[in-house]
């Protein structure tokens, strides 16, 4: 055991640093992993940790442009609907707990609901939460057929935890039209114009979402 | 008391033993990284407020960068006095280091030149820091890969005066000063018998990683022989301060962990004076 090079030294820190980003990377994004596959993961991921030096004093949150930066890589969609579903999970996850709210019929006609933050659509190709919850199993025997359906899905806080449901197309574009217009009276026009119908039970779970908002 | 780090990979067992059966814990307290608990309202500091309630809590920064050429960075230790106001710990501590560069955070523990302008640097800012957040902090030996020709005081010199100007306390990481031992060739035991017991806070204990041409504190197996005799020496001078186990990576089950912090507790009982 002796004193190191200076070289040495530089190349312990090096290493040490990008090990230490690579990892928090590789922690937020665990299915993306998987679905990358090594060699592409490592790949991106030491680049990205040479774009992006840490600002952060928490490495939980590192990571935070991944999605841009796998988008301008030309990356397949499914990896970025898993990178976005990822990334929405942990911010979700970082919120207080809430609990639901019972909706009066003033709610309906007046209140503004905010789904611009705390709250995550997602439409993919792929069942990304079956394949998600997999994730610490590892890629090994996994065949991507198994999960190869149309999903849509809800993310927001619940009271023991982030809140994934399952949704259907329509409540997919209802909730899409609620986030951009706030409010129901303007969302009920719209989809007359639009001419969707819905179903009383689809509309019963959007409620129930919208109580935790 | 005795205690080990808290990370979230222990979570399931905690959670369940603290509503099923609080007593087959067999720690003292537990410490979580004060950083860790900034950037969330979810279940981190949920789990954290949880341990609160049934056992004392110790918060250990890494980021404070004290010996940084920077201003202090208010922004970190707003957030910094807001969990200790959340949670009342019973021990603060960080590292006397620096840890980045303007924005960037380099997430590493860098030395510093142990001399008079590295003193008068230090003194105030320490004092600023405990005037800030209203409470005394303890500073951490860190283990470190080089160290600076511009020194002119022993590690444990400038750690004894430092203490003693800036009116904050040592918390002795005893594996830090054992790999910095072997990797920068002096006596341990010269180190820790250097510094007055009245001085520490908190003792810290991990195991490290044996890289060939140096020592390497990786938090990633169990204590060292070497570093559990120079803890039996340290305690048996009559230091009586929490003691805890940290454990980083490749992070075992709970009991394991468990299983080193009790190994501690009965060097104390065996070697401490009483």
């Amino acid at each position: 055991m002796g004193k190191l090079s200076s070289e040495d030294v530089i190349t312990v820190y090096r290493n040490d640093y990008d090990a230490r980003l690579f990892e928090a990377l590789g922690k937020n994004y665990e299915a993306t992993w998987i679905l990358m596959g090594d060699e592409d993961f490592k790949s991106f991921g030491a680049e990205y940790v040479r774009l992006y030096p840490s600002t952060f004093t928490n490495l939980t949150v590192y990571g935070d442009k991944f999605c841009e930066f796998l988008e301008s890589k030309n990356t397949e969609e499914m990896i970025l609907e898993m990178a976005r579903f990822e990334k929405n999970f942990w911010e979700i996850f970082h919120l207080a707990p809430k609990s639901p709210q019972a909706l009066t019929p003033d709610d309906l006609q007046n209140k503004k609901f905010d789904l611009t933050s705390g709250f995550y659509l997602s439409k993919s190709c792929l069942k990304l939460h079956a394949l998600w919850l997999l994730r610490e199993g590892g890629s090994e025997n996994l065949s991507l057929d198994d999960f190869l359906e149309d999903e849509c899905l809800a993310l927001f806080k619940g009271e023991n935890g982030v809140m994934v449901k399952r949704i259907t197309a329509i409540q997919f574009q209802v909730l899409g039209l609620i986030r951009e217009m706030n409010n129901l009276t303007e969302v009920f026009s719209e989809l007359d114009a639009l001419k969707i119908e819905t179903t009383q039970e689809e509309w019963s779970q959007i409620f129930s979402i919208l109580a935790y908002i | 008391m005795f205690g080990v780090g808290l990370r979230h990979q222990h979570f399931p067992h905690l959670l369940n033993a603290l509503d099923e059966n609080r007593d087959a814990l067999q720690v003292n307290w537990f410490e979580g990284i004060t950083e860790n608990f900034f950037d969330t309202e979810g279940r981190p500091l949920q789990v954290l407020e949880k341990v609160r309630r049934d056992f004392p809590v110790g918060l250990h920064g890494v980021s404070l960068s004290i010996a940084s050429s920077e201003d202090l960075n208010l922004d970190y230790l707003k957030k910094v006095k807001t969990l200790y106001q959340r949670i009342d710990p019973m021990v603060v501590s960080d590292h006397l280091c620096w840890t980045g560069h303007r924005a960037t955070n380099l997430h590493n523990l860098l030395p510093i030149a142990y001399n008079q302008e590295s003193l008068n640097h230090l003194i105030p800012r320490i004092q600023k820091v405990q005037e800030y957040l209203g409470r005394q902090i303890s500073l951490e030996n860190l283990s470190a890969y080089f160290d600076l020709k511009t020194s002119t005081m022993t590690e444990w010199d400038f750690l004894k005066v430092l203490a003693q100007k800036a009116g904050c306390k040592l918390l002795l990481d005893i594996n830090n000063v054992y790999v910095n031992s072997q990797n920068h060739g002096f006596d341990p035991y010269a180190y820790v018998d250097a510094i007055p017991n009245s001085l520490i806070t908190e003792v810290h204990l991990a195991g490290f990683s044996n890289m060939g041409t140096h020592l390497f504190d990786t938090h990633s197996c169990p204590v060292w022989d070497p570093v559990w005799d120079l803890y039996a020496h340290k305690m048996k001078s009559g230091l009586k301060v929490p003691v805890l186990v940290e454990w980083d990576e490749e992070i075992p089950d709970y009991l394991v962990l468990e299983a080193e912090m009790l190994k501690a507790q009965k060097i104390f009982q065996k070697v401490s004076p009483g």
